[in-house]
């Protein structure tokens, strides 16, 4: 059960990377959209 | 007529010197027409160019919203089924690892999959708390007892162990209140003695919706008794070795076999 959590909070590190790495790319085009050149 | 000539001349002159400036500006502003149509072309060129550049960004938009989406919703369930496993274990710290893995594997379900678990046994039992150490290790086994309702839920459950989380648990089926039992008065063939405290399912209660039918269906609770003194047990034991004597530290004795050891650091009662 331990290991499950482990695992799980492993799983959750990896999701909390990609939603701020979707997240900060996201910004990234807003900030590029907005750009006056 | 020779007075008239040189004013010609003059005047041929002066005509080609215009001539000749105006040829001179027709080029240079053909030149400028060049230049200006050059450049109108090259801007038609970055409008398009930042028109397909927008587009793009507008698609990658649209993409990485979709995506951004997504892996938010991905990781409120990934958050959620953490919190979900860390609460059993929470909970639950006291039981099996199967037992947890079977509470963790009931969340995630909805009842149509057969399964549903009441509880523990040790969720409806009750103990006065100068009993509960001796009790909770002679119980230790039957105390981790997955409540379910029905013969049908128990087979679900254990289907669930063999195909899914993996080890062993014991099903305790709540189907009790049907059955109209009388509390049973169990014959003890060796007298009570004054270090005797009781027979131990004297000592425990269950709480609905069990109650104390339960405690017929548990066999070992009938067949135990607490004594005060380890010399005592041992004796006892000695004689009667189809009963278990049971000391306050949680040691005990059946036949020749005696079991103890420390207590675990959980609190078991609800």
């Amino acid at each position: 059960m331990k290991r499950e959590l482990r695992s799980l909070d492993a799983e959750v590190l990896q999701l909390e990377h990609a939603s701020s790495e979707a997240q900060s790319a996201l910004q990234h085009i807003e900030e590029e959209l907005r750009a006056p050149d | 007529m020779s007075k008239v000539w040189p004013r010609y001349q003059r005047q041929e002159q002066e005509l080609l010197e215009e001539a000749l400036h105006h040829r001179e500006r027709a080029q240079a502003a053909d030149l400028h027409w060049q230049s200006v149509l050059e450049r109108s072309s090259s801007l038609e060129q970055i409008v398009r160019n930042a028109q397909e550049r927008i587009t793009e960004l507008r698609r990658e938009q649209h993409e990485t919203t979709a995506r951004a989406e997504s892996s938010r919703d991905a990781l409120a369930g990934g958050r959620a089924r953490r919190a979900s496993v860390e609460q059993i274990l929470n909970d639950r710290s006291y039981t099996a690892d199967a037992v947890q893995k079977l509470f963790a594997s009931n969340q995630g379900r909805n009842d149509s999959d057969g399964f549903r678990a009441v509880g523990v046994l040790a969720d409806y039992a009750e103990v006065e708390q100068q009993y509960e150490s001796a009790v909770e290790q002679f119980l230790r086994d039957e105390l981790e007892y997955v409540v379910v309702e029905t013969f049908d839920v128990a087979r679900a459950g254990i289907a669930i162990l063999r195909e899914e989380v993996g080890g062993r648990a014991t099903f305790f089926v709540d189907s009790l209140r049907k059955l109209n039992l009388q509390p049973n008065q169990p014959i003890v063939p060796f007298e009570f003695e004054k270090q005797t405290v009781s027979r131990l399912d004297r000592l425990v209660e269950f709480r609905d919706p069990l109650g104390p039918a339960a405690k017929q269906f548990l066999p070992r609770l009938q067949s135990a008794f607490l004594v005060a003194e380890a010399a005592v047990a041992e004796r006892l034991a000695r004689e009667n070795p189809a009963y278990s004597f049971v000391t306050p530290d949680g040691t005990t004795y059946q036949g020749r076999v005696v079991s103890g050891g420390r207590p675990p650091k959980r609190d078991l009662w609800a």
